[in-house]
């Protein structure tokens, strides 16, 4: 039922941020919102769980995006392993550290961006589109990071509760 | 001999090395599919699609029951543009009736009529370094890889991938889209691709053609992908360098890429059309 809550947040996150944030031109300049999933992950979930989940989310969206395929599973994979290699000297469940690595997060995704993009050989105003759209996301990245990871831990909280109430029932029944 | 924890270092470095090399090639061939068999699309097609149809549906109720301020001051407008459409929609009409008579004389190939299929937008790229779109037609539809994208203002983009009920466009505004296009007043050739911001560039054209601010430029159908004819964009500005071999002109596309809701598909671009015919004679 775990598996079941991770695919729920997910499906979430991606389709506000494909299908709704679109409509809202307020919030034009938000970061990808699945960094702090990975993040959240990454900190409170098991290596096993994070990878497997990380797999998934990197597939879909370079699925859903016009980025050249495996970009966005590079990006989330050298975030994980970023992550993971800060975790093993730093207490990175601090509110301000979890703020910082979803900026670095956005960062790291748009050096990615801006990599892909000059290999492909436009070279003109990519230094531009950086300056223009990576302050923002920061900002965003910043603000918002450490609610959506406490969001998503109180209700991973609730949804263990429910689930697991429901199955001792049925077992109870049983 | 090694430590666990130095072949674990080791498997990582090597792991983000295969990412980045694959990135470094699949970048250098523009976009390609992920060979996924699109489960993107199709896992999260449906959800899209019920998001954007209920968002749609309070925005239509908002703007069609409540927010109906200035709708007297744009009907007045729309009437008075009516009329001048009219006008000019009975000269088109004779002008197209006067070149099909002419065409006859001149024994040349009658205009191919052209299959469409409307789609709608239910979602866009996720990343602002890219520009594509999620429509609710696929495979089923009979949309296929490499059809082009249009509305009545002009060229979109053309379809990337497909699955059984959705599809992803990728835009004319990205960099990895490019059109064959010609300058509709002196009919100097050029490549239209798309900008880092928002905006077509027309590549490969010579400054010993002639050029002005406020040029439309349409597609040439060499490419084989768009009917010839369709209007892309208007020319912004253009830079004629001293050293360089090509000038360097901004377009502004017709089309306006952040209100984008339906679009059409053509079913039979003019590459298929001979083999669509056979078909059809056959039967």
């Amino acid at each position: 039922m775990r598996w079941m809550f991770y695919f729920i947040a997910c499906l979430f996150l991606i389709v506000f941020q494909t299908s709704v944030l679109p409509l809202l031109p307020i919030l034009s300049g938000l970061y990808d919102l699945l960094i702090p999933l990975l993040l959240y992950l990454c900190i409170f979930r098991t290596t096993r769980e994070a990878i497997i989940a990380l797999l998934f989310l990197g597939v879909v969206m370079d699925n859903l995006s016009g980025a050249p395929a495996g970009l966005y599973l590079s990006a989330y994979f050298v975030f994980y392993v970023c992550v993971i290699w800060v975790a093993s000297f730093l207490n990175i469940a601090n509110k301000l550290l979890i703020a910082l690595i979803v900026a670095f997060g956005v960062v790291l995704e748009n050096l990615f961006h801006w990599f892909a993009v000059y290999l492909s050989g436009d070279h003109a105003g990519i230094f531009f589109k950086i300056l223009n759209t990576a302050p923002d996301q920061i900002l965003w990245a910043i603000c918002t990071g450490p609610f959506i990871i406490i969001g998503l831990h109180s209700l991973q909280d609730k949804w263990d509760y429910i689930t697991s109430g429901f199955f001792a029932e049925k077992s109870a029944e049983g | 001999m090694f430590s666990k924890r130095t072949v674990f270092a080791v498997a990582i470095i090597i792991a983000i090395a295969i990412l980045i090399i694959t990135l470094a090639v699949t970048s250098r061939r523009g976009y390609t599919s992920m060979g996924t068999k699109n489960v993107g699309l199709f896992i999260f097609g449906p959800f899209q699609k019920s998001a954007t149809n209920s968002l749609n549906f309070f925005k239509q109720i908002w703007y069609r029951y409540f927010f109906l301020v200035s709708t007297s001051d744009a009907n007045e407008k729309l009437k008075t543009a009516l009329d001048i459409s009219q006008k000019m929609n009975h000269q088109c009409l004779e002008a197209e009736l006067s070149n099909t008579r002419l065409r006859k004389l001149l024994h040349l190939e009658q205009r191919k009529k052209l299959k469409f299929r409307a789609a709608e937008v239910i979602g866009k790229d996720p990343s602002q370094w890219y520009e594509s779109i999620v429509l609710d037609k696929g495979r089923s539809d009979g949309l296929r890889k490499g059809l082009p994208v249009i509305m009545h203002e002009g060229v979109v983009g053309i379809i990337m991938d497909v699955s059984y009920k959705y599809s992803k466009a990728l835009l004319i505004i990205d960099r990895n889209c490019s059109i064959d296009g010609l300058i509709q007043r002196t009919r100097a050739p050029g490549v239209v691709s798309g900008k880092s911001d928002g905006l077509c560039r027309m590549k490969y054209f010579l400054p010993k053609y002639d050029i002005h601010k406020g040029d439309v430029i349409i597609s040439s159908g060499l490419d084989g992908i768009f009917p010839k004819g369709l209007r892309i964009g208007e020319v912004s500005e253009v830079e004629h360098h001293i050293s360089g071999f090509f000038s360097d002109v901004t377009v502004i596309p017709f089309v306006n890429f952040n209100k984008l809701e339906e679009v059409l598909i053509v079913l039979n671009p003019p590459e298929h059309m001979n083999s669509i015919e056979e078909t059809e004679d056959a039967q």
